[in-house]
């Protein structure tokens, strides 16, 4: 008290720090702002002796809310008081008084008293001396121990922190107040006896209980509570005072449990609450008031599941098999128990004719009558009074109680928390329960909302049984709504085979929708209420007397009497084709049903109208039977190369002169959703095969693809199978036109398969003839046009498709054209395509390896500036089939030139077959200016050929020379003799020597002697030869052996030597000199073969 | 009476076979069988979270109720057994229970067997009825 919030503001600020918002880790604390004048409420007085004391009753009704918010355990008075004011003695004066008053307001009570001293300065310690001494005069003054005053510095920063450590001080204090308040209490115990007090050891155990709890001591609470429980339970109960103590019992179950949980035992509150449960379970009082009973124990899960909730809502981990939701559920059927039992007990009971029930909710102690109150005895009481009394509270329950309103919100409490804790199956089973108890309440419409979600899932899962009682309250529920729509759905299901229902139950059902179709009301459901068939009856003639909009039944959602499977006959027709859809409809229910029209939508709005059956006579659906309808529509042209599908099955019921028309509607092919659960498809496709009804495995094919027309155009191709790498290769197709009319617009496409690596895109040509010589040759050629073909006539196009690489390539060929045809009535030009694939796979035809020889016909490798050599192509063929080289040439260097101009190819129009060989051979001279040390790439060889037994063009393959290191030689010997000579006769032989440096050769020349020949000229010499000079040393052989014989060899050797320079020429010597000669036998006579033989020697020697 | 309902349910969650003693709430009693179900779930859930291990096919307690106690079992190939004892019935022990549940399964596995049964429709042999029959009655 002190604060005057409405005017101060500091003080508003310490009140709301105080007493709002309250966070829950703070000390459980009750606040109350007193004014100046409260007042305290009275005690009674003390009773000197217990000996005579009778107790009326267990538990004072008033005492918890006493101790709750009256009783104060501390009284606070705030003042505004620094210690440096002004008036400090003036108000320390105030203060004692405004102490006294308040101490003679509190009277007897102990309820504790502490001062605060709102200052609005900051006191610094040590500084302020006369504060310690202020503050002893001030307790003093007031009658206060010291620790009972408080300062309580106002500064907006650190409020909130201040009040808190002043609350926990604060509330220190309150609890020496609620432990004073148990010693009184246990004083008194002394004084009981046991034969009259009983119900006092009760009250005594739960006060200490409740006063050990508001002093934060759970423990304690506990084992008090729990004391007070066995205490009463040790109580003689009858039926006269069985509803006081289970009202009692359920107050400290209550606690207990609340309490466990708060110190996170919940195994314990849930044993204690089994405990609980079973041991008031059986007793139930008496028999007319039995639903007490039932709506006692449904408060108690109730009560139960609430404080498991807020256990769970403070971080308790609950389990699927574990959690509130049982509890609701649990006192949700309770509560459906006490209503039944309700009806049952007080079928006829009478309003009464006096009111025993007054002040029923104000009585002094909890669970007693009302209409005897206090009393305490065992003994049975006034029978005629009892006797009205329990008619009144059968008449309360009967007539004023809402049930619905109690079970509804039980049954939403369960339903949340076993969506919570994932047990779909539960929360729809309660959910029925609900819908049921909505259906008694007399709202359908919402029991019929919760139906419809629910019964989806019995549907899907083929639970038959709980669809079948869930259906008919379903039905009960649109009929009473008039909720035509899920009527009809619910009546066609409940018609069909799944539901576990008597032939008479189904005929009725019929009976109704015939009777809905002929625009009358249907016959209420068996069982409903007078009262109900009224209204419903209402609403539906308000309903069917006004035009009723077409009704559309969903039966994709349901498992109805009539099943349908939609199937294109097959799952491609030509565009020119008929195509066949099979409409099969199961009728299971047990007499026949007529529909009025049946069609099939697709996703091509153009057939509808063709997709339609309307002739009464074929629909009319045998009971039991499989009906089939056979429609057909011929496909546009505009549809080639798309798919049609089946987009839904429709089925119109209706009876004619009347204004209501039902139509069912079907998704897709009939089985899709939960309709397909109606039929007996089988869990494991493997099985199908011991199946009986086509209806149940069929696999409808829901869609068709629409392929051109047929072309009646015989394409053939002609070609070699495997093609040779370079060539191009003839690929001949021949056209004839078969078909009724003109082809025209014929168009052809050859190359690569799409399909193709892009490699091989790249290393192949497609050209036709007069492509050939074009440069841009892809690897496809498309929509070449070949203009058209009458009937019967005949066409030939060759295309040429070159290889790159020795690969398998697949090739396809294209045929469009177009004839005119008839479709849909008029004469439309119809694309028709063909297309052919072929496999061709290509070979290297020949391997070409190239050599450089001297023209010795020695390898050669390294060749001087000036000097000729041989280029010698060898080509190896492989080809399968024989080829033709028709031409080679060289394409040289700048520094190689051809020797002789009319240098020809050796291999012209040779023919190879497999495993030959053909040998080229050109003649060739290094330029003199050929840079010395130097690789010398020579050119290439270019080989024209074609496959020899066709025409297509020949191809040109180029192959790349060796190279060469050319050499430079400052001394060059050139040798001059005849090519042969005879024996004994002389023969001249001239070697000259130039000299290709810049400086003087000083070279050493010596010729060795030879047993083949004798001759005349220098031995050894030495010769001089100037820069750019040439020297000439002769010789006169005279042969004396026949044959290829040796040379005399020639050495020479360089004096003065330029650097660069080898001493020896050697190496080149042995190269461009000859080393033997032809020596002819002497002529005997003219022997024409000697002289034939030498001219052929002549000619070997200069090739 | 050892059991006052007992049923066979689909891999897919349909019932198989449902049998309930005479004189019990019929419907009652299918509804919990079915929502048996949703414990059942959750414990294969469960126990496929952490591979290797052969499962156990009992599954023990799944809930009680006032009146009943719901126990389940599952076998490999995903069907569901559910028998149902009374509350009041606690000299039952957990041992039997399994008991009847392998008695249950091998008779399952009989129907099965029969080349004229189609796995995963509603079990109709007389064979089996008596099984079941005796089954509960425990003998």
């Amino acid at each position: 008290m002190g604060l005057n919030i409405t005017e101060k503001a500091t003080h508003k600020a310490v009140w709301e720090a105080f007493a709002l918002n309250r966070r829950t880790d703070r000390t459980p604390l009750h606040f109350r702002l007193f004014s100046n004048d409260f007042q305290m409420p009275p005690m009674k007085p003390k009773r000197q002796s217990y000996e005579w004391y009778v107790p009326k009753g267990i538990l004072k009704s008033n005492w918890i809310s006493k101790y709750l918010y009256h009783v104060p355990a501390l009284v606070v008075l705030f003042y505004d008081l620094d210690w440096n004011d002004t008036s400090w003695t003036d108000k320390k004066n105030d203060l004692a008084t405004r102490v006294h008053t308040l101490k003679s307001v509190l009277g007897s009570r102990n309820s504790r008293v502490a001062l605060v001293l709102i200052q609005s300065g900051i006191s610094v310690p040590g500084e302020d001396t006369g504060a310690a001494e202020k503050a002893a005069t001030l307790c003093t003054a007031c009658d206060l121990p010291a620790k009972h005053l408080f300062v309580l510095p106002h500064s907006d920063a650190h409020l909130l922190g201040y009040t808190v450590r002043l609350e926990n001080a604060l509330s220190e204090i309150a609890w020496t107040f609620y432990l004073g308040e148990t010693k009184g209490v246990r004083a008194h115990r002394d004084f009981l006896n046991k034969t009259t007090h009983t119900l006092l050891f009760v009250r005594h155990q739960f006060k200490l209980g409740f006063l050990n709890e508001l002093r934060n001591d759970s423990q304690a609470a506990i084992k008090h509570y729990a004391q007070c429980y066995h205490l009463l339970l040790d109580l003689r109960s009858t039926d006269t005072n069985l509803h006081e103590i289970r009202i009692v019992a359920a107050v400290v179950n209550y606690k207990i449990c609340r309490l466990d949980f708060a110190l996170n035992l919940p195994r314990d509150a849930i044993s204690q609450f089994r405990r609980h449960i079973d041991l008031f379970r059986q007793r139930t009082g008496p028999k007319e008031l039995i639903f007490e009973h039932y709506a006692w124990l449904s408060k108690q899960y109730q009560i139960f599941g609430d404080v498991f909730e807020e256990a769970v809502r403070g971080g308790l981990p609950a389990v699927q098999t574990q959690h509130p939701g049982f509890y609701y559920q649990q006192a949700a059927q309770y509560a459906v128990l006490r209503r039944k039992t309700a009806l049952q007990v007080c079928k006829d009971v009478s309003a009464p004719v006096s009111d025993l029930l007054e002040g029923w909710s104000k009585l002094e102690f909890y669970g007693q009558r009302p209409w005897r109150p206090g009393k305490r005895s065992l003994e049975p009481p006034e029978q005629q009074r009892e006797a009205e009394g329990i008619m009144e509270v059968q008449y309360h329950e009967v007539k004023e109680v809402n049930h619905s309103n109690t079970i509804i919100p039980l049954f939403s409490s369960a339903i949340s928390q076993f969506k919570k804790y994932r047990c779909p199956r539960i929360k729809r089973h309660l959910m029925v329960q609900m819908a049921e108890e909505y259906h008694q309440a007399n709202d359908s419409s919402k029991a019929l909302t919760l139906l419809n979600h629910v019964m989806w899932d019995y549907r899907s899962e083929k639970w038959w049984s709980l669809l079948s009682s869930v259906s008919a309250l379903a039905l009960q529920c649109a009929y009473n709504t008039a909720a035509i729509t899920e009527y009809f759905g619910l009546a066609l299901e409940f018609m069909g085979t799944k539901l576990m229902r008597s032939e008479e139950d189904k005929k009725r059902v019929h009976d109704n929708l015939l009777k809905l179709l002929n625009g009358q009301s249907p016959d209420p459901e068996p069982g409903t209420p007078p009262e109900v068939v009224t209204v419903a009856t209402e609403a539906w003639s308000v309903l069917l007397g006004s035009q009723v909009s077409p009704v559309t039944v969903d039966m994709t959602t349901l498992v109805p009497c009539l099943e349908v499977r939609a199937s294109f006959t097959q799952s491609q027709f030509h565009v020119d084709q008929e195509v066949g859809v099979i409409v099969m409809i199961r009728n299971s229910y047990q007499s026949a049903i007529s529909l009025s029209a049946l069609s099939v939508t697709t996703n091509s709005p153009s057939y509808s109208d063709r997709l339609l059956e309307t002739q009464p006579e074929k629909l009319i659906l045998s009971p039991g039977k499989v009906t089939e309808i056979h429609l057909t529509f011929l496909p546009l042209v505009e549809d080639v190369g798309k798919k049609v599908k089946v987009t839904g099955v429709r089925a119109q019921m209706d009876v004619p002169n009347s204004s209501l028309v039902v139509s069912l509607q079907w998704s897709g092919p009939g089985n899709e959703g939960v309709t397909m659960h109606a039929a007996n498809t089988p869990a494991f496709p493997e099985f199908s095969l011991l199946y009986k009804d086509k209806f149940d495995i069929s696999l409808p094919i829901a869609e068709t693809e629409i392929l051109p027309r047929q072309p009646r155009l015989t394409v053939q191709i002609e070609h070699d199978n495997t093609a040779l790498v370079w060539e191009w290769l003839p690929v001949k197709v021949f056209l004839k036109n078969i078909e009724e009319s003109l082809a025209s617009d014929i168009s052809l496409s050859f190359g690569l398969d799409p399909s193709s690596h892009i490699n091989l895109e790249l290393a192949t040509q497609v050209c036709t003839s007069s492509g050939l010589l074009s440069d841009k040759i892809g690897s496809q050629v498309s929509s070449f046009s070949n203009g058209e073909l009458g009937v019967g006539e005949e066409s030939a196009v060759t295309f040429y498709v070159k290889s790159l690489t020795a690969s398998e390539r697949v090739l396809t060929l294209k045929v469009e054209y177009t004839v005119p045809v008839l479709s849909g009535g008029s004469l439309v030009h119809c694309p028709c395509v063909c297309e052919k694939s072929i496999h061709i796979q290509a070979r290297i035809p020949f391997q070409v390896t190239v050599e450089t020889q001297s023209l010795k016909f020695e390898k050669l490798a390294r060749v001087a500036a000036g000097e000729s050599f041989l280029v010698v192509p060898k080509i190896k063929c492989i080809s399968h089939v024989p080829i033709t080289l028709t031409n080679s040439s060289l394409a040289l260097a700048n520094e190689v030139n051809q020797v002789g101009t009319e240098a020809k190819s050796q291999v012209m129009n040779t023919v190879l077959s497999e495993g030959e060989i053909g040998v080229d051979c050109f003649c060739v001279l290094l330029s003199k200016k050929a840079t010395p040390n130097s690789a010398l790439t020579l050119g290439q060889y270019v080989l024209y050929w074609k496959r020899s037994d066709n025409d297509s063009p020949a191809v040109s393959v180029s192959v790349g020379l060796p190279s060469l290191m050319v050499e430079h030689w400052g001394v060059w010997v050139d040798c001059e003799i005849a090519p042969q000579g005879t024996v004994r006769t002389p023969l001249a032989l001239a070697y000259i020597i130039s000299n290709h440096g810049v400086h003087t050769a000083e070279l050493a020349l010596n010729m060795q002697v030879s047993d083949a020949f004798m001759y005349a000229g220098h031995k050894e010499v030495r010769l001089r030869v100037l820069p750019g000079c040439s020297e000439q040393v002769t010789y006169t052989l005279y042969p004396l052996l026949a044959g290829n014989v040796h040379l005399p060899k020639l050495t020479l050797s360089v004096e003065s030597h330029s650097p660069g320079q080898p001493t020896s020429l050697d190496a080149l010597l042995a190269r461009i000199l000859p080393t033997h000669v032809y020596i002819m036998p002497q002529a005997k006579g003219n022997d024409p073969a000697v002289a034939s033989l030498s001219t052929r020697v002549t000619t070997m020697v200069v090739s | 009476t050892m059991a006052v309902c007992v049923a066979v349910i689909g891999k897919e969650n349909s019932p198989l076979y449902v049998w309930v003693g005479s004189g019990r709430e019929e419907l009652h009693l299918h509804y919990l069988a079915h929502t048996g179900l949703d414990v059942i779930q959750e414990k294969v859930a469960a126990v496929n979270k952490t591979p290797g291990d052969t499962r156990e096919l009992y599954l023990g307690l799944l809930y009680a109720s006032e009146e009943y106690k719901v126990f389940g079992y599952t076998t490999n190939t995903r069907i569901k057994f559910v028998i149902i004892t009374d509350a009041a019935n606690t000299t039952l022990r957990d041992n039997e229970i399994r008991m009847m549940f392998r008695r249950l399964h091998n008779m399952y596995t009989n129907v099965v067997c029969n080349p004229f049964y189609i796995p995963g429709e509603q079990i109709t042999s007389r064979e089996f009825d008596q099984g079941v029959g005796a089954l509960v009655a425990g003998n």
